[in-house]
């Protein structure tokens, strides 16, 4: 009894119970006397409940009311400890609101997480692959961890609302027919699909529209059920309209319809999806049966595909299937995404690790000045731990202004990163902003950072020794030595940080910008889509001979893709002849790019050797290929590699010359294989970009050009016409400015922390020794001696640290060089420059103080005790 | 005559004014004022620790009791408290406020079951 009294008194604040506790001890104790245990305990617990939260909410609201007091009296103290925070805070949630839109947002769907992907795989190399139509059925109608299973391609259409209008371009989705049901979102208008419309090829000619599509293309039609749209020239009933929130289930990219798998064989008949085993377009989702385990999940999938296998040897042979996360997917998709991103984080981290350590510094400095405040307290007997609560109470108020400050930044930042338009005729959807989770992690990192910069120094204020501390002075010499360490670490940190930006800024304003390795100026782009894949070669040929008549033009030719293009990466599989491949490899992938003649005086890129390809490497002739000259050094070193042959899809291709190494995907990759084959020995042109090299401003070429396709097919959707240069400004330069500017904004704030912290401690430094310079100058000293003397201990702070920095800075300098893909160049004199640099700054920081110290009158420096 | 300090503090809740009519007739510790509410509401209301100090503490910093200087052998740990002015006025201050109110409740035919 007497215990459980006891238990339920701790649930009073501390200082509370030391207050009154033995009262109401006693108090209880003579009434257990007189009364049944059970009344006595019911009556205490309803009694606690009632009043204890009520003590430690006035204790609290005392606590801040004391303590932004305490911030008040010290405005220069707070507005620096404030402004620390909010930029170490600010760069954080920022970054990390990046990181959200990039990778981790989920997916527009109710319980985002419960939809995994099944993901095919080739079993030699665990590379992913989709799945087959028929591979699905059978998935779907067999498998038992699964409730369903869902298949979806995405892909781009020409799209018209009305018969007549000039197609544009769209990406959409074809989708099986339980997709909305099995995802679980339910349509903003209309019906999902019904099982029967997706079971015979073309027969059912309905479609979804996106939200948007709704808003943008038909005005928000009240009547758009009875409404009609062309895909690719095939009229679809719009049967439903999605919900305005949902984008389809592809990270970033925003579909504008969906449509029945079966339908893919009216609609793109040469890539028709269904009964078709020997392509894989398909991605596979579905939500796994309550308490089954994402394990039993692989197990059974496991043996499902080796029944695939056994059942269709000739086209799934070394097929398997996983169970994927979404999560897991991205990282897998985009290694470099989760590479930057990951980088990115520890370096704003370490920013505001300098900003944690600035403000305990600071906070040290000011518990040093109130040693007399809380000594005057401790010996008045106030309670230890209501002090330490004051304190932490104090950095918690300066982490949640800080925090808030910092969410302004990271709302600035985010406009910044939403302004990137990567050039690509996909509806890219980044979409970076402060929600919800930004605004928690922000939180979260307020409490951390709170903890972190308060805790050492409210501890420390609290083991006063009291007799010295109520004399006003001061008999901790080990303390500035611990405060020279962490300005010192400080300074170490950031010098780590400014080599890096230094770093990213050599690689990226190097030959990176300046030279991609293909011609910018001058060049006009457009990417063309025949729908007719028989017509689609007499179009091609018409259109380049229309537009190489025209007199402006000094060369046109058609590729599969421009240089850096992201949205039409092709990689090939080869297996050159006469090179050893390494156990468990059969072959090896290289960058690919179709191409027709004049494609090398176009792009300027130079032929090393041999020759280019022409016109007349068309299907009659032997099939050819310039692969660029890291590819003939890496396969046939010491050779000659023009009259080489590699094996590609069965058969035997001849190298006939070696092109200079451009930049294939991104100016930041490392060196890359690549091929170039002739677009006219493909089975079939599809989809091309045409790129056309004029003798003066490309732009003014390109109402010519839309007009030539117009001329020679009207149904022919046109992307984008523009030219290169603004291609390279949006895809590159854009984007490599923007990460030089965020990367030198962390670099700068970091140096701008570590001086603030440098000068804070110099100045603390300086006020504890006015007595003894008071001595020294009355005995003689000059004031340019008493300058050196401070100078000197400045420097032995910040010199360690830079060493320190420098050190781990050529440290990391290796991993980054690798990890950046090449986007950050180790130049020898950045190890020069940022020392040099951090070395004036940190002097800078001392001479200020040293001045103040060297011109204080010795009477009045003697006077100050 | 109006009592600014003293009005600004009505109305009193129930606790504190009970805590001034116990001590209104003499200093006492806690247990002492715990038992005096008992005995006076017919055990009708009991203050039960936390409500009891709780009320004390805030007192305390209101001003409307202080602590009774200790008596030569008295136990240590037991304080005793004592009413200052401003408690007396406010009390006083509460009491015709309720006696008002109670006038109020009469004039409307609400008196009080005497049964």
């Amino acid at each position: 009894m007497k215990r459980s009294l006891q238990i339920l008194l701790r649930l009073y604040p501390a200082e509370f119970r030391a207050e009154y506790g033995p009262e109401m001890d006693e108090l209880l104790t003579a009434r257990a006397k007189r009364e049944p245990a059970a009344n006595l305990l019911k009556d205490l617990v309803i009694d606690v409940l009632r009043t204890a939260p009520k003590e430690h909410l006035t204790m609290w609201h005392k606590d801040i009311k004391h303590s932004l007091r305490a911030l008040k009296s010290a405005p220069a103290f707070t507005a620096v400890a404030v402004l620390s925070l909010a930029l170490g805070l600010g760069a954080n949630s920022a970054i990390y609101s990046l990181a959200y839109a990039l990778l981790l947002r989920p997916l527009p769907v109710p319980d985002p997480s419960g939809l995994l992907i099944l993901q095919g795989t080739r079993t030699a190399e665990q590379d992913p692959q989709d799945i087959s139509h028929p591979d699905f059925l059978e998935l779907r109608k067999t498998t038992q961890s699964f409730h369903s299973l869902i298949a979806t391609q995405e892909i781009m259409l020409g799209f018209a609302a009305r018969p007549g209008d000039t197609a544009q371009m769209k990406l959409g989705a074809f989708v099986s027919s339980n997709f909305f049901d099995e995802i679980n979102v339910s349509l903003e208008r209309g019906r999902p699909f019904r099982p029967d419309e997706d079971e015979a090829p073309g027969r059912n000619p309905v479609v979804v529209i996106s939200h948007e599509l709704w808003t943008d293309q038909f005005q928000s039609d009240p009547a758009i059920l009875s409404r009609k749209i062309r895909l690719n020239n095939v009229e679809l009933s719009i049967i439903g309209v999605a919900p305005a929130h949902f984008s389809g289930l592809r990270n970033m990219i925003r579909a504008s319809f969906f449509v029945p798998i079966y339908m893919s064989s009216a609609i793109t008949p040469t890539r028709a999806i269904p009964g078709r085993r020997d392509i894989f377009p398909l991605n596979v989702r579905g939500r796994l049966r309550p308490g089954v385990s994402i394990d039993q999940a692989n197990a059974e999938v496991a043996t499902l595909a080796r029944n695939l296998e056994a059942a269709h040897p000739e086209s799934n042979r070394g097929r398997g299937l996983r169970v994927r996360t979404e999560l897991q997917q991205r990282f897998d998709a985009s290694p470099p995404d989760a590479i930057l991103v990951g980088m990115l984080l520890v370096t704003t981290l370490l920013v505001l690790l300098i900003a944690c350590v600035n403000v305990a510094n600071l906070l040290l400095a000011r518990g040093q000045a109130r040693t007399r405040e809380i000594s005057v307290r401790l010996a008045l007997g106030a309670s230890r731990s209501r002090i330490l609560r004051e304190l932490l109470t104090e950095s918690l108020l300066l982490a949640v202004a800080g925090g808030a400050i910092g969410l302004l930044i990271a709302a600035a930042a985010t406009s910044a990163f939403n302004s990137i338009e990567p050039p690509s005729d996909f509806p890219i959807l980044l979409n970076v902003q402060i929600d919800r989770q930004v605004f928690l992690f922000n939180a979260l990192l307020c409490l951390v950072s709170a903890l972190l910069c308060g805790l050492v120094p409210a501890l420390r204020s609290l083991q006063p020794d009291l007799v010295s501390g109520l004399k006003g002075g001061d008999s901790q010499p080990r303390s500035l030595w611990g405060r020279g360490t962490l300005v010192a670490s400080q300074i170490a940190v950031s010098c780590v940080l400014l080599i890096i930006a230094a770093m990213m800024i050599a690689g990226m304003r190097g030959t990176l910008l300046k030279e991609p390795g293909f011609r910018i100026d001058n060049v006009l782009i457009t990417g063309l889509n025949p729908l007719n894949p028989d017509t689609a070669n007499p179009f091609y040929n018409r259109l380049l001979d229309r537009v190489r008549a025209t007199p402006v033009v000094l060369s046109a030719t058609l590729a599969t893709a421009v240089p850096t293009a992201n949205d039409a990466i092709r990689m090939a599989r080869v297996i050159p002849e006469g090179y050893t491949l390494p156990p468990n490899q059969q072959d090896i992938q290289v960058f690919e790019t179709d191409v027709t003649e004049d494609y090398f005086g176009t792009t300027a890129i130079p032929i090393l050797s041999g020759r280019a390809i022409t016109r007349q490497d068309d299907n009659a002739a032997p099939r050819v290929a310039v692969v660029n000259d890291l590819f003939a050094q890496r396969y046939y070193p010491g050779q000659e590699a023009v009259g080489k042959r590699f094996r590609m899809d069965g058969q035997m291709v001849q190298i006939v010359g070696i092109a200079r190494r451009a930049k294939y995907i991104f100016v930041g990759e490392g060196p890359m294989d690549a091929i170039y084959l002739s677009a006219r020995q493909a089975p079939r042109m599809g989809r091309m970009t045409l790129m056309v090299h004029t003798a003066s401003d490309a732009a003014n070429f390109a109402s010519p050009v839309r007009e030539i396709v117009r001329q020679i097919d009207a149904a022919v959707p046109l992307t984008t016409l523009r030219t290169m240069a603004d291609y390279h400004d949006r895809r590159t330069v854009g984007i490599v400015r923007l990460l030089v500017r965020t990367v030198t904004a962390l670099g700068a704030i970091g140096l701008l922390l570590a001086l603030i912290g440098l000068y804070g401690t110099m100045s603390y430094a300086v006020s504890r020794r006015t007595r003894e310079i008071g001595i020294r100058m009355a005995i003689g000293a000059a004031p340019a001696s008493i300058r050196q003397l401070l100078l000197k201990q400045g420097a032995w702070i910040a010199f360690p640290g830079i060493a320190v920095g420098l050190a781990i800075g050529i440290f990391a300098a290796s991993i980054f060089e690798q990890g950046f893909l090449g986007m950050a160049v180790a130049h020898p004199a950045v190890f020069v420059i940022v020392p040099l640099l951090l070395t004036i700054a940190a002097l800078a920081a001392c001479w200020l103080p040293a001045r103040r110290a060297a011109a204080t009158a010795p009477t009045q420096a003697l006077r100050c005790d | 005559m109006q009592d600014k300090d003293a009005d600004a503090l009505l109305p009193l809740p129930a606790p504190f004014f009970q805590i001034l009519v116990a001590l209104a007739s003499g200093d006492a510790h806690g247990y002492a004022i715990m038992q005096d509410v008992e005995e006076r509401t017919n055990g009708k209301l009991r203050l039960s620790p936390g409500t009891l100090y709780g009320s004390i503490k805030r007192m305390l910093e209101l001003g409307l009791i202080q602590e009774a200087p200790r008596k030569a052998g008295e136990d240590e740990r037991r304080r005793a408290y004592k009413i200052t002015a401003l408690g007396k006025r406010t009390a006083r201050a509460e009491a015709a406020r309720m006696a008002e109110t109670l006038r109020y409740a009469k004039a409307s035919g609400l008196t009080p079951n005497e049964a």
